[in-house]
């Protein structure tokens, strides 16, 4: 049954086929998701480690340095690309996420403002020394779970339409409307996915350091991490499967897309763990694969990184399954504008042309190859933190 | 209807809007303004500007990746929270124009991360293609957002064609990005003073403040020609209230005008040709009086469309004009609102229906108190006043929509727009 609240249909159609549009959906979304996950595991870990360094284990520092000085810049492609989902989601589901954004109000609007905190104090936290940085770090960290409870509890809104009315007459200024048993699975959920991320990527970017104390510590840090991570998913991960609407669960039972999705996020993040401790195993540089060290070293990354993003598509079966039941008719009416939907394409082809050959020049130049970098430039230090010795 | 309490939408998206503009469109003249500076100190092999442009980058990247990304961020959970009809509109028509948008934001973010920690670590060449790279892109951001934002305020041709290149190349496109640039570079010039004045090398202070203030000329010299441009293509009952001179939106325009002009006469000739006077107390005064125009004119710019959200096109409480146009005098509202408590207005609760109509008709742009409050404005009006207003409210105020209500609707919001606005009375 389809609750009366729901807006009706936009009077303007969708520029492009909805499958179009819900690829951008995804494959945007998994970027993000890629850098959300780096930003909230990286900022929560680095905090853990910076109080660690001030308790005495000096050993942390340089992996506690690597997130720290990285953090500023996941958090600016974070925001990058979470423009292009919220863009693609509005464009699709706009009737269900400006409702559910409205019933949360300021809870919703005040995100904003714990970004821009966290993010000045990942700044903070990355250019200057002293005492305070894990204090710094944490109230980052507590602004980023802020915003992510509001995000989770957000697109958790929009998909329950039946409970719209009430929330709004019992809070018309706004409010966190759904039970905590409902929201809080999905939220650890979601968590668990960053932190379980940037374990693997300590423990490949601690393979670099030289020092060999501090990179065994680092990649035991990060071989911990990960473990504690991918062990606490699994109840984690039924309680948040127990949460499903039944119609869901039978939905998902009944598709081979979401079965295989299932089990590719079980085998990729079972092999990211393997492919971590082998790592920690040989040190970051006993594996003779024919594949360059630096390379291997991103394997546990990149493998628990497709384990995240297999949960993340079936998390975007279940949200699609879930609203299609309630989409008015004539909601997704097409009126297709090709010329632009063409010059989008290949402007994002460009664009990542020129982002790729930048990269490639400035790689070059910094290794020497062509000519004296800085040639022309005034003599003085570098303008960002103190380098590290991480080589990542 | 989000009931954002005595702030009111409109208030949120204001502080939110004009702060963004405000550091977005420095980010946009300081990407001309730092490749043009780099290539010129290269040119003339000059270290002490070099040095300047290192540390101001600095500064750009704080303030324009971090506050400038968020506060656009943040322009985007308002309009949905406020505006969600027309930000639909808006979204579904020019959708890859701001698909578009993002990739050369994307491109903004990487190049000027790249741009900062790349100072000294590549060839100078290189450094500066990095640096043309951003400016472009960020020009490239504002000229796409520009076609948006000015179609809100002349869509031309959109309303009867619905061709997003009509929407897109409306009247007010072309001058609105005239002077959106102008002001780009002033504000370039602008926040360059603010890193200026703290130069300590006398010479080297005199140098960078005469070239960042004639960054603020040149873009003060091109403004009018955009701002007539602009004048003359807006709707002329948007003209009218403009230079009507006795209403907010023309006193905001005039403000706006006149922090421009005395600012433009006191930096040609205080800074510009005495560049020893400034320090950062001056470059802060100049920064605040900036900030005032500006924020007037993004102000003006709301403003002249009402009653409209997207002009001739979606009236500001969300209903569209044809639709207005179909409705009888005397549609009920209340049958029409899906989220209000009260279905109808029943004998003995014309006060909860009159709150439920103001929840659904109203609460877009008024608060109860505060912002836009609707209590001051009707505290000296009688029950019978309040509703011969609202029985002509689009005839008797150009800036209200038509509001189609029964006669038991249009009494019942008088009766508790009477009640709430007496002394003691029970507002929620």
């Amino acid at each position: 049954m389809t609750p009366e609240v729901i807006p009706d249909p936009f009077p303007v159609g969708l520029p492009a086929p909805p499958v179009l549009l819900e690829i951008l959906l995804v494959l945007t979304f998994l970027l993000h998701v890629l850098m959300m996950n780096v930003l909230l595991g990286g900022t929560l870990t680095a905090t853990g480690l910076e109080i660690a360094v001030r308790l005495g284990r000096r050993d942390l520092r340089p992996a506690a340095r690597f997130l720290v000085k990285l953090l500023p810049n996941v958090m600016a492609l974070t925001v990058t690309f979470g423009v292009a989902p919220l863009l693609f989601l509005q464009l699709l589901y706009g009737q269900f996420f400006f409702t559910s954004s409205i019933l949360m109000g300021w809870y919703w609007l005040a995100a904003v403002l714990l970004m821009l905190i966290g993010y000045y104090g990942l700044y903070v936290a990355a250019w200057r020394q002293g005492g305070r940085r894990p204090w710094i770090l944490a109230g980052s960290a507590l602004c980023f779970l802020a915003v992510a409870y509001a995000f989770v509890h957000n697109l958790l809104l929009m998909t329950r339409p039946h409970t719209w009315l009430y929330a709004y007459l019992s809070s018309p200024g706004g409010g966190l409307h759904l039970p905590l048993g409902d929201v809080f699975p999905r939220y650890l959920h979601m968590i668990l996915f960053g932190t379980s991320l940037t374990g693997a990527l300590l423990v490949g970017s601690s393979g670099g350091i030289e020092e060999g104390g501090s990179r065994m510590a680092g990649m035991r840090v990060g071989l911990w991490v990960l473990t504690l991570s991918l062990v606490a998913q699994i109840p984690v991960g039924a309680w948040y499967g127990s949460t499903l609407s039944a119609g869901a669960v039978q939905a998902l039972g009944a598709s081979w897309y979401a079965r295989v999705l299932f089990v590719l996020a079980l085998v990729s993040n079972g092999a990211g763990w393997l492919a971590a401790y082998r790592l920690w195993r040989t040190a970051g540089t006993g594996i003779k694969t024919g594949i360059p060290e630096r390379a291997v070293r991103f394997f546990p990354a990149a493998l628990v990184f497709a384990g995240t993003a297999a949960m993340m598509l079936l998390r975007q079966f279940v949200q699609d399954f879930e609203l299609q039941s309630f989409l008015p008719a004539g909601s997704w009416k097409v009126e297709v504008q090709p010329v632009l939907t063409a010059i989008f394409l290949v402007g994002l082809t460009l664009a990542a042309a020129v982002v790729a050959w930048l990269l490639y020049r400035v790689r070059k130049d910094r290794a020497g190859g062509e000519g004296p970098p800085g040639a022309g430039l005034p003599a003085g230090g570098p303008p960002g933190p103190e380098r590290e010795k991480t080589a990542v | 209807m989000w009931d954002a309490g005595v702030f009111n939408g409109g208030a949120t998206i204001a502080l939110i809007a004009i702060l963004h503009v405000y550091i977005a469109m420095f980010a946009v003249g300081t990407g001309i303004f730092l490749y043009a500076g780099e290539r010129s100190a290269r040119r003339r092999n000059d270290a002490g500007m070099l040095q300047y442009l290192r540390t101001h980058s600095k500064f750009f990247i704080l303030v324009a990746l971090v506050a400038g990304a968020i506060s656009g961020v943040g322009i985007w959970f308002d309009i949905g929270l406020i505006a969600p009809e027309a930000t639909g509109v808006l979204i579904r028509t020019f959708v890859w124009f701001w698909a578009l948008e993002w990739i050369f934001f994307a491109l903004e973010v990487v190049t000027a991360l790249l741009y900062y920690y790349t100072w000294d670590r590549v060839r100078p060449k290189l450094h500066e293609t990095i640096g043309l790279v951003y400016a472009v892109s960020a020009w490239m951001s504002l000229f796409l957002i520009n076609g948006i934002i000015s179609f809100m305020l002349t869509p031309g041709r959109w309303p009867e064609t619905h061709s997003v290149w009509d929407g897109f190349w409306n009247p007010s496109a072309i001058p609105s990005l005239v002077m959106r640039t102008a002001v780009s570079v002033i504000l370039a010039g602008l926040y360059a003073l603010i890193t200026s004045a703290s130069v300590e090398d006398a010479d080297l202070r005199s140098r960078l403040v005469r070239f960042s203030t004639s960054w603020m000329i040149l873009g003060f010299a091109a403004l009018p020609l955009g701002g007539a441009a602009w004048l003359a293509a807006i709707p002329p009952e948007s003209r009218a209230t403009l230079l009507s001179g006795a209403n907010p939106a023309s006193l905001f325009f005039l403000m706006s005008m006149a922090i421009s002009f005395v600012m433009a006469l006191f930096v040609w000739a205080g800074p510009y040709k005495k560049p020893s006077m400034v320090n950062t107390a001056l470059a802060a005064l100049l920064l605040v009086m900036g900030f005032a125009a500006t924020g007037s004119s993004e102000w003006v710019r709301e403003a002249v469309r009402k009653p409209f959200l997207i002009y001739g096109y979606l009236y500001s409480n969300n209903v569209y004009k044809q639709e207005a146009e179909r409705l009888p005098e005397n549609a009920s509202i209340l049958a029409r609102a899906k989220w209000a408590g009260e279905r109808s207005v029943a004998p003995d609760r014309e006060l909860e229906a009159g709150e439920a109509i103001f929840r659904s008709a109203c609460m877009q742009c008024h608060a109860v108190n505060g912002y836009n409050g609707i209590v001051p404005l009707v505290a000296h009006w009688s029950e019978e006043y309040i509703e011969h207003q609202l029985s002509h409210l689009d005839e008797l105020e150009a800036a209200m929509p038509p509001f189609h209500a029964t006669a038991d609707e249009k009494r019942a919001l008088a009766k508790w727009l009477y009640a709430i606005s007496r002394p003691g009375g029970d507002a929620p």
